[in-house]
């Protein structure tokens, strides 16, 4: 072991003066680097600040007795992350994934949609916003490449508009439209909040799968016409399938994006997991702990984002063996 | 073909115009009592006026109170209210959208919020302006004071325009002000001596003196800059509601006057004073004339006090926000403060 390890030192570090001395600086002050940071960490830092306001993070302003179904919303999730991630039918996976998802919305609903906060607003609107946008991204990718004239300008439209303004515009646009459209009906922040964000990223999924059906070759359709099989079935069984297996790992990167993003709803008075941070700091006494709540913060962004290019690793991994 | 599409845009457009037509609406008080719950636009992230407090988890402050106040006085509960929580930006939309039927949000009475924007602002509740605050132990105790030395404020805020306002108007020509990125900096200058002032508004001055180490370090001065007058909002147009609410407000302030409090409160509707009797609503009332219960004030007063006990629930002694009312215009008319009701007889 030490042996190996002494003869990759010295392949990969000690190959010759140059490379010899530009590990040891390198090596030093990342170790120097490493100290300074851990010391902090573990002594100077105070984390009671985060510890105190840990439930403000994780939850916002849901009832604290009412706390058991956050547990069983984020068992849910985890069953439907692993029902796709596992290579067993696909279908099967994606029907669990609707299931334990939209149940895991049921169960957080009844304390009030504009109770929710902090990392669950952020996990959820994630959920149902990539959740959702997927069936209207393959309609517009469909009707974008349709040969119907007016349904192809109006879906390339949308989709344009959609690319080309801030997400931010939309959501704000959408939150301030909806209770002018409806004035009786009462919609909450949130749940506008989410149709603003689905509506933006319905586009960009719409842009992924039509260029998964750009993939498909055009034998495929050409051969189930002759075999006689309507447009419908051509395009949802032979079509959509392989386009869709293309694009898989681009739409799970698009969850991160979905992820990365749900802070800017900060601009409807929701308040997701940044905006806690950002709450907690303004009041002054806590003001001196911004590295804490920050680091903090990063941390948890690291891992749920990491944790999400993993699945699509994971995805694409899947793909390759299939396609072999 | 081509008729079936014209067809198709006919209705798609038709279904547009339809649902953008305009409904008429009733007074929002209707809404509110039909709806049972007071849907009130606040803030969330202004220690000491509308904050939700991360170690509780529930939103506390003035605005917040007013809030509960106006539940329980159109309600007959404080906690018939579901907080809207707003931003600068769509305070007034989230208001005049009917997404809230009020707002208290912090926010300064301007010209063009009533003329350009369609709400309606209810009385002043606080009265904030710039200020300054200097260590105790250099004296200081007015700006003139400050000759020779460095005033400190934060870069492109309303405050450094005051600033140079007041030196214009009071030809001050030999105090320097130095601009920081942001509070804590200025604040931290203070602290090390390299300012011999801060200046930014008295509710933040408050809050930082606060939370500093030793409080009594530091003093704010008498003296301001500018007025930043808060009050409530109602959408513009819709007397039955906003007259009810800004006797809301005044009737708090008409408690503080008499001295009615919630702990008092059963006592006092023992007074023998015609008016008093009425005010809370046991022999007649007023209520009635406003669509809502006899008892609005008395509900009201038991559920959050009168305005010097809200006053000091978020920013009364006791709090780390406090701000000192006695000579100052927040305190009641009666101490030489401007928060006045008109009669109530």
């Amino acid at each position: 072991m030490i042996a190996t390890l002494h003869s990759w030192a010295r392949r990969n570090l000690f190959a010759n003066l140059i490379d010899s001395i530009l590990s040891i600086l390198i090596v030093t002050a990342l170790g120097w680097l490493l100290t300074v940071f851990l010391r902090w960490v573990i002594w100077d830092a105070y984390w009671q600040r985060i510890y105190e306001s840990l439930r403000l993070f994780l939850v916002g302003q849901f009832p604290a007795d009412q706390t058991w179904r956050a547990w069983v919303a984020l068992a849910l999730l985890c069953t439907a992350v692993g029902a796709v991630l596992l290579p067993w039918s696909r279908r099967l996976g994606v029907a669990i994934w609707l299931i334990a998802c939209g149940a895991a919305v049921f169960v957080l609903v009844p304390p009030g949609l504009d109770r929710w906060g902090g990392l669950l607003l952020s996990i959820m609107l994630t959920v149902v916003v990539s959740t959702a946008s997927l069936p209207l991204g393959i309609l517009l990718a469909f009707g974008r490449s349709s040969r119907n004239p007016s349904l192809r300008a109006c879906c390339t439209g949308y989709i344009e508009v959609m690319r080309s303004v801030p997400l931010i515009l939309v959501v704000y646009w959408i939150w301030i439209t909806v209770p002018l459209f409806m004035p009786e009906v009462s919609i909450s922040s949130l749940a506008r909040g989410m149709i603003g964000y689905t509506v933006f990223n319905a586009a960009y999924v719409a842009e992924y799968v039509r260029s998964g059906l750009q993939a498909v070759p055009r034998g495929q359709r050409e051969a189930a016409r002759s075999l006689g099989m309507s447009n419908w079935t051509i395009s949802t069984e032979i079509v959509l399938p392989q386009a869709l297996r293309v694009v898989q790992p681009a739409l799970v990167g698009n969850v991160l994006d979905v992820f990365n993003g749900a802070t800017l709803v900060f601009i409807i008075g929701l308040m997701d997991f940044l905006r806690a941070g950002q709450l907690i700091l303004v009041d002054p006494a806590a003001s001196s702990q911004t590295n804490e709540v920050y680091l903090f913060m990063f941390a948890v962004y690291f891992v749920i984002g990491s944790a999400i290019t993993f699945g699509s690793r994971r995805m694409e991994a899947h793909m390759h063996r299939s396609t072999r | 073909m081509r008729l079936r599409s014209t067809i198709g845009y006919f209705c798609t457009a038709l279904a547009f115009g339809l649902a953008a037509a305009p409904t008429a609406r009733a007074s929002v008080l209707d809404d509110v009592k039909q709806r049972g719950v007071l849907n009130c636009a606040t803030g969330d992230a202004i220690p000491g006026f509308s904050y939700l407090n991360p170690k509780t988890s529930k939103m506390e402050g003035l605005d917040v109170d007013l809030c509960r106040a106006t539940a329980a006085a159109v309600l007959g509960d404080p906690d018939k209210v579901h907080f809207v929580i707003v931003t600068g930006k769509s305070r007034f939309n989230t208001v005049t959208t009917g997404q809230a039927d009020v707002g208290f949000f912090s926010t300064t009475v301007y010209p063009v919020r009533e003329s350009a924007i369609a709400v309606d602002f209810l009385p002043i509740n606080f009265y904030d302006a710039g200020g300054f605050m200097v260590k105790a132990s250099t004296g200081v105790e007015t700006v003139k004071d400050l000759a020779g030395g460095t005033i400190c404020t934060t870069q492109g805020t309303a405050t450094e325009v005051a600033l140079a306002n007041l030196f214009k108007s009071q030809n001050i020509t030999d105090i320097k002000v130095l601009t920081f990125d942001s509070a804590d900096k200025v604040f931290a200058a203070l602290g090390s001596g390299r300012c011999n002032a801060m200046a930014t508004d008295k509710t933040a001055l408050a809050s930082w003196r606060g939370s500093s180490p030793k409080p009594d370090d530091y003093i704010i001065l008498r003296e301001g800059t500018g007025k930043s007058p808060f009050a409530g909002f109602v959408v513009a147009n819709d007397s039955k509601w906003r007259n009810l609410l800004r006797w809301t407000v005044f009737g708090l302030f008409q408690a503080e006057e008499w001295g009615i409090t919630t702990a008092n409160l059963d006592e006092m509707k023992k007074s023998p004073d015609p008016v008093i009797r009425k005010f809370l609503g046991v022999e007649g009332g007023m209520g009635e004339d406003f669509h809502v219960s006899n008892s609005f004030m008395a509900d009201m007063i038991k559920a959050v006090g009168n305005y010097g006990e809200m006053y000091d629930r978020s920013l009364g002694p006791k709090t780390p926000y406090y701000i000192d009312r006695t000579g100052t215009p927040n305190a009641s008319w009666v101490n030489g403060g401007l928060l006045y009701s008109p009669p109530w007889e």
